[in-house]
């Protein structure tokens, strides 16, 4: 960690931005909200973190080659196009773009999957697809939203 | 009883065997589960972490078909999709802008969403709706001398818990003790098991996954029970890595439903126990009647 | 409305303070002085930036002198701060001190409104309506109602000790009334206090024994109140003494009845060493315990319990027979003139921060049951061991444990920051252990604090700035094995780190106790939102309360340690003396009165009045009323159905034309 959630609020709360949403803290954030319901001062410092990233991923300015904001936009693009996650074909996709040595490093594991039955290979979609890319870009009109195509 | 369900994606993948074994355990206490039709993705975290607002709108589709189906309650059984589809309700509660636009996107879609419907946990089902008393009657396979240790991971306790307490929740201690298996004092049931950074950052996501099996290991149980699809894949997928890391922590984890099912005298084969990693051993001899 | 000048000619001087700021910053005043010279029977307008200072008065009173004014407005501040003081102003111009009528523009406009014009019009027509009622103002006279010279001190800690001995060195009779079977309150478990390290028995004890030596203090331990009635300088308590089951003044206590007991050893958690000993049925709090009198306990008494027991203990105390089971609650009635409430606190329960481990990790232990340990007349004579029997080579304090903390309470508590040092240096004393202190912030204002803080630095405590996560039993490296482990932020050094310890002390804070809000209403107080008794004023009167003769002395008040608390306990005593030195207090005359020749008799008042002042004239048959019993809350003349009961300051002409002044629009 570069930064604890205490410097992330600190350095938010003095103004220094850039350091902000280039630091790596925020994207180790796991989402446990141990720290909200922790916070003696009830800060929502999860919420505050999602709202941090979501900066940065619309500003580009997070770290590059972190594998984190690239699993989030790969997720974000395939909820986008077919309506659910297939996990593990979501993975592939990020280890080819973030690392893709990885693939090799984790080949036992992708056996373990396929010999337990969990390796799913072919895409899990939902049917009415275009009900739900309208409904994602029936916000569009704000400027501050992305589309898809933006966060690839 | 019976109530709209929402599966989520990763009982449809990596955690298929929650589904595996929720479906006939439910089944065999007389409760029944309608999977909502063309359900979608809930966002999980990755989703929340580029667009607030398409992720509440992800969410509310499933919260407004499940409305649709007059159930009185939604029921999900991982962890994101709880946490997550409870936290848009907040949301659209608390926030007149997102519910603005959210409501605008449900309406150009031809759905509604009231803001009602109870999310709730299968947990919270079985111990709060279904009564630990109906269960105990339903176990012919006690778990007698099986040592567990109850791991409820985060989302679910935390930060929306109604149900359960959010540093010591117990409903699903007494579960297992319901069971017939002996609970292993478990101080890290809450702690995170690490969630995506296991496949992101490895270094730092399965140092987590690791404290919580050797610590299980420690306390003496043979299994973790787990709530949650992503706790028992990171708990049960990467031994190989942890071991090369650190030594050996060989216990498996398996869903809290795949033992009710063990209990219940259901078929092995049935509830979905060979997709583990670290294999589950037999149940110990039970000991003989006097 | 047709107007009753009964006083002739009327002549009104109004006055408009600007309060500095408070009031012309939002109000213009001239304009309201202005817009007032208008009304009938106004003689002078003026606006003044300080009504209530020397300058502010003299103008009233020679205006009176110079006009001939007979009525006087002043639009200011709450008449709960200043009415007293223009009255006496009126009353210096030679006018009776109740031609007068005051208007708050400034809690009632200035300050909770921001339009600047609007509240201006406001200000007019409440000045308005003062204006049209005073005019009927009429004379009236004050009463003198004698202050009852008794005091009763209620809690027996440093507070209470401190406040009754004060008063009866000053020759005061004082009923000290304190819950548990003993007095000294928290102190006495203390082993040395802060900043000076001297022993607290040394300093407490004899202070207790003062009590019982002073003819003047009447000491009712083991008893609680049960009620209060009356006002200030006539109150009459009743106080509910609950058994002992030994005679106080039989009892010498030997406490051979104690070695005589059938229960051989301790069998129940004692409460004075906080559980970390056991006791007797029969026991006696503490070695220093005042008064040296046993006391039995029904719920664990086999005799009590069930009747049948060998009363080994009746045996041992022979020809004295001063154990009596037949003892039964009593209650006593007592007249006092002054209340001093002296209840002190309570410890935060540590297991309601589930991360800290106490409950569950037995070596996780609070500040007081430390207090305890390193005490020599404490559970393990002074040594500070492990629940195994270790001597601990770690020692970590957690302190701000449910304090500063938005989700249990928001308050600091004030003095765990330096009993925490204190106990740390004792325990570096004692056993030579490593210690760490994890803070927030230290606070050490007081008087040689900071320099006490120098001083455990230069000890070799150590200190790490940052609020403990969490106390986890799991180890990652092998040093952590088999001890405790502290994870936080040390935020000076910027990382997390993990310390293991053998023994962690969580510095518990202070709440107000358990009864707070019964004993608040019991002494008709208010409590402020976290639950300390509320003072009158948090800088002018820090140790009166709203209700006249109560007043609040220690940590009832707030947190504090022993020398702001025997400060306060002084305070509050010196305001009991003023009021009782002084021996009369003066009754407002807005009390109500039956206009006979209207009243039926059908005594529908009499069940309505709260004070129980209204009586039926056996020899009239006409209902009247005690102005000495009457607070003059207006129950009664709003009931009335002859409307034969009428209100002093509060007639029907006064009050119409009050809302005629208000509806009036200029
Ligand atoms: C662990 C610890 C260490 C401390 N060390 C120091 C130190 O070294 N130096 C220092 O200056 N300060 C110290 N303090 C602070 C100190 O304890 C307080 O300042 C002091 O005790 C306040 O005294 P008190 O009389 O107001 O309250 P208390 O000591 O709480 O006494 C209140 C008394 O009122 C009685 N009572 C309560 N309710 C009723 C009722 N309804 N009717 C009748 N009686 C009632 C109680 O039984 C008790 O006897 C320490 C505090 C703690 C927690
Ligand atoms: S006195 Fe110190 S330890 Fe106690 S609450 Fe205040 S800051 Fe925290």
């Amino acid at each position: 960690m570069e930064h604890s959630p205490r410097q992330i609020m600190a350095l938010v709360r003095a103004d220094f931005k850039d350091e902000v949403l280039r630091s790596r803290s925020i994207w180790l954030c796991a989402s446990c909200y141990a720290c909200t319901v922790e916070c003696p001062r009830e800060i929502r410092i999860t919420d505050i973190m999602y709202a941090l990233k979501q900066r940065a991923i619309l500003e580009g300015i997070y770290p590059k080659r972190f594998p984190i904001p690239i699993l989030a936009k790969e997720f974000f693009k395939m909820v986008h196009s077919k309506g659910r996650i297939t996990e593990t074909l979501l993975v592939m996709r990020l280890f080819l773009r973030a690392n893709w040595r990885a693939v090799l490093s984790s080949w036992r594991q992708g056996i373990g999957l396929i010999r337990t039955g969990r390796f799913v290979l072919r895409h899990e979609r939902i049917e009415n697809r275009a009900q739900l890319a309208g409904m994602l870009d029936s916000d569009l009109h704000d400027e501050r939203r992305i589309t898809p195509k933006e966060a690839a | 009883m019976k109530y709209a369900y929402f599966p989520g994606c990763s009982l449809k993948g990596l955690g298929r065997a929650y589904e595996e074994s929720l479906l006939p355990v439910m089944e065999k206490l007389g409760v029944e589960l309608v999977e909502l039709n063309d359900w979608n993705c809930c966002g999980a975290t990755a989703y929340m972490s580029v667009d607030e607002t398409k992720a509440c709108i992800l969410a509310a589709r499933n919260l407004a078909i499940a409305e649709k189906t007059g159930s009185r309650d939604l029921v999900t059984p991982c962890s994101a999709c709880y946490l997550v589809l409870n936290k848009t309700k907040h949301y659209l509660k608390d926030s007149p802008e997102i519910r603005g636009s959210v409501q605008r996107a449900l309406e150009g879609a031809g759905l509604r969403y009231s803001g009602e419907m109870p999310v709730r946990h299968p947990l919270d089902i079985l111990v709060h709706d279904v009564g630990l008393d109906v269960i105990r009657e339903k176990v012919v396979r006690p778990l007698t001398g099986l040592k567990v240790a109850p791991y409820y991971g985060c989302q679910v306790v935390r930060p929306y818990a109604t149900f359960d307490d959010a540093w010591n929740p117990t409903t699903m201690d007494r579960l297992l003790a319901t069971l017939g298996a002996e609970v292993v004092p478990y101080p890290l049931k809450t702690k995170c098991c690490g969630g995506s950074l296991t496949g992101t950052l490895p270094d730092t996501g399965l140092r987590l996954t690791y404290i919580l099996l050797k610590e299980a290991v420690r306390r003496g149980a043979d299994v973790i029970a787990t709530i949650c699809p992503l706790c028992q894949f990171n708990l049960d997928a990467y031994h190989d890595q942890l071991t090369r890391q650190w030594g050996p922590v060989p216990i498996p984890t398996v869903y809290f439903t795949q033992l009710m099912g063990l209990a219940f005298g259901l078929p092995e084969s049935q509830l979905g126990l060979r997709r583990n990693f670290v294999r589950m051993k037999p149940l110990p001899a039970l000991p003989a009647r006097a | 409305m047709k107007t009753n000048l009964t006083n002739g000619d009327i002549r009104i001087g109004f006055y408009i303070c600007h309060c500095g700021h408070n009031i012309g910053g939002v109000v213009d005043c001239t304009a309201v002085a202005h817009e007032i010279t208008g009304l009938p029977g106004v003689v002078v307008s003026r606006d003044y930036k300080y009504m209530c200072s020397d300058p502010g008065q003299e103008l009233i009173r020679n205006d009176i002198r110079e006009h001939a004014l007979n009525r006087i407005v002043v639009a200011s501040c709450s008449p709960l701060l200043h009415e007293h003081t223009f009255r006496n102003a009126v009353e210096a111009g030679g006018l009776n001190r109740y031609f007068f009528q005051m208007v708050n523009i400034r809690e009632h406009d200035s300050w909770v409104h921001t339009d600047h014009a609007k509240a201006t019009t406001k200000a007019v027509a409440l000045a308005r309506a003062a204006v049209l009622r005073v005019r009927f103002h009429r004379a009236l006279e004050t009463t003198r109602v004698a202050i009852h010279p008794d005091v009763l001190v209620v809690g027996g800690g440093i507070s209470g000790i401190h406040a009754a001995l004060t008063l009866a060195n000053a020759g005061k009779k004082v009923y000290l009334v304190e819950r548990d079977p003993s007095i000294g309150g928290h102190m006495a478990k203390f082993d040395k206090t802060f900043p000076t390290l001297d022993c607290a028995a040394c300093i407490l004890t004899p202070k207790m024994s003062a009590v019982r030596a002073n003819k003047n203090i009447k000491l009712w331990t083991y008893s609680e109140v049960a009620k209060v009635d009356g006002y200030v300088g006539n109150y009459t308590v009743t106080v509910r003494r609950k058994p002992r089951y030994v005679n106080e003044e039989l009892c010498i206590g030997c406490q051979e009845c104690i070695e005589a007991c059938v229960f051989k050893e301790g069998k129940y958690p004692d409460e004075f060493n906080v559980g970390l000993s056991k006791r007797k049925p029969i026991y006696i709090p503490f070695p220093q315990a005042v008064p040296q009198v046993v006391v039995i306990d029904p719920e664990r008494c086999l005799q009590l319990k069930s009747g049948r027991c060998k009363k080994t203990c009746v045996e041992a105390c022979a020809d004295r027979q001063a154990i009596d089971f037949t003892q039964k609650e009593e209650m006593a009635e007592i007249k006092v003139g002054n209340i001093i409430v002296a209840t002190g606190f309570k410890l935060f329960d540590a297991k309601r921060i589930p991360q800290y481990g106490y409950g569950l990790y037995p070596n996780v232990v609070t500040s007081i049951e430390l207090e305890r340990l390193v005490t020599s007349s404490g559970p393990t004579g002074g040594e500070i061991i492990m629940r195994d029997g270790r001597t601990p080579q770690s020692v970590a304090f957690v302190l701000c444990v449910g304090s500063r903390d938005f989700r249990t309470n928001r308050w600091c508590s004030r003095t765990c920051c330096m009993h925490s040092m204190k106990l740390a240096q004792l325990v570096r004393e004692h056993t030579g252990a490593d210690v760490t202190v994890f803070y927030l912030d230290i606070r050490a204002p007081g008087k040689g604090c900071e320099e006490f803080y120098d001083k455990s630095l230069k000890d070799g405590i150590q200190f790490v700035r940052g609020r403990v996560a969490e106390v986890t039993d799991w180890a990652l490296t092998p040093e952590e094995e088999g001890k405790l482990v502290i994870r936080a932020e040390d935020t000076l050094a910027g990382v997390v780190r993990r310390i293991p310890v053998d023994m962690i002390v969580l510095a518990v804070g202070m709440e107000p106790q358990a009864d707070s809000q019964a004993v608040r209403r019991l002494f008709n107080m208010s409590c402020g939102s976290e639950g300390w008794f509320l003072e009158k004023h948090p800088k002018l009167a820090p140790v009166s309360t709203f209700t006249d003769g109560v007043f609040i002395a220690g940590c009832c008040q707030g947190p504090k340690d022993i020398p702001d608390s025997i400060a306060q306990a002084g305070a509050a005593a010196a305001e009991a003396m003023a009021l009782i030195d002084r021996g009369y207090i003066e009754q407002e005359p807005n009390t109500a009165y039956v206009v006979e020749e209207d009243c039926s008799g059908c005594k529908s008042c009499l069940p309505l009045c709260p004070y129980t002042a209204i009586t039926l004239d056996g020899t009239t048959q006409k209902a009247t009323i005690n102005a000495a019993l009457c607070k003059g809350c207006g129950t009664c003349v709003a009931a009335c159905p002859s409307g034969s009961i009428r209100q002093h300051l509060f007639e029907d002409d006064e009050i119409f034309s009050e809302i005629e002044g208000v509806l009036t629009h200029a």
